[in-house]
């Protein structure tokens, strides 16, 4: 598997991978939240605590990058549900887990 | 292009149903009743496990052909259609683990990865895909990592 990552620093908060990066694409705009991950089942968000700016995509990209956030300062990373984890100042992508769905790119051999 | 028979579809299509019907609250139960033997286990925790289609897969359809190519268990065509959990009994299928035959059209190992979350201790299950062989490598895997980038993840709550 090739590096979609250059030599970065990675912290893991639940089903979220936080990737340390140069800097934050031109393509992401500004959001007003200090939301990096919805909880979509649970309504428990992923948030940040700290002077941040997040960035959105509006679409998970290759590396499953859903949006960036800058850390203006040391900061932490809260869940209801995982262990605060302290992120240091830098600039950041956001990665969502993902899954191997089983029933797609099947080929269905026809038996008559 | 995955091939697969219409049996060895419908059969997935009954493990998907198990596998969501049971991730949540009885990810266990799930792999014991698929019959998942573990093939590799880490230091980290993370355990994969796989899913033989092999031992389900030899239906008798009403002409007298047998669907696989691999035979170890006889059904027949009315019982794998209209009863394809009777495949998901682990009793019934004792069998050593069959080597990866992925792209092999007679079967499958579906690939499964068990891990726990480190700051709930909460256990997850989840399918990798089938070239996948060790448990690391799958969790690498479901973060979009080289094997080599998630040996320096270290940080994880």
């Amino acid at each position: 598997m090739i590096s979609l990552f250059d030599k970065s620093k990675f912290f893991r908060h639940g089903d979220l991978l936080i990737v340390k990066i140069s800097s934050i694409p031109k393509s992401a705009s500004q959001t007003s939240t200090n939301i990096i991950a919805v909880g979509e089942k649970t309504g428990h968000n992923h948030e940040l605590n700290g002077s941040h700016q997040i960035y959105e995509l509006g679409y998970p990209t290759l590396n499953g990058v859903t949006g960036y956030f800058t850390a203006k300062q040391d900061l932490e990373v809260k869940h209801p549900e995982h262990n605060t984890i302290q992120i240091p100042k830098g600039n950041y992508a956001v990665v969502h887990e993902r899954e191997y769905n089983l029933l797609n790119n099947f080929e269905i051999r026809v038996v008559d | 292009m995955m091939q697969v028979s219409p049996a060895d579809f419908r059969l997935i299509e009954k493990i998907e149903w198990l596998f969501i019907n049971n991730r949540e609250k009885y990810p266990e139960y799930f792999l014991l009743k698929t019959g998942a033997k573990k093939i590799d286990s880490s230091k980290r925790g993370n355990v994969l496990y796989g899913i033989s289609t092999h031992t389900t897969l030899a239906v008798q359809y009403p002409s007298g052909l047998v669907s696989a190519d691999v035979v170890i268990k006889e059904k027949t065509y009315q019982e794998a259609m209209e009863e394809p959990q009777i495949f998901l009994d682990s009793e019934e299928f004792e069998e050593e683990f069959l080597p990866d035959v992925s792209g092999n059209t007679s079967g499958r190992i579906l690939k499964i990865l068990c891990c726990r979350d480190p700051s709930t201790k909460k256990t997850y299950i989840s399918f990798v895909p089938g070239e996948i062989n060790k448990a690391d490598t799958a969790m690498a895997w479901k973060f979009h990592l080289t094997r080599a980038e998630y040996d320096t993840l270290h940080v994880e709550a």
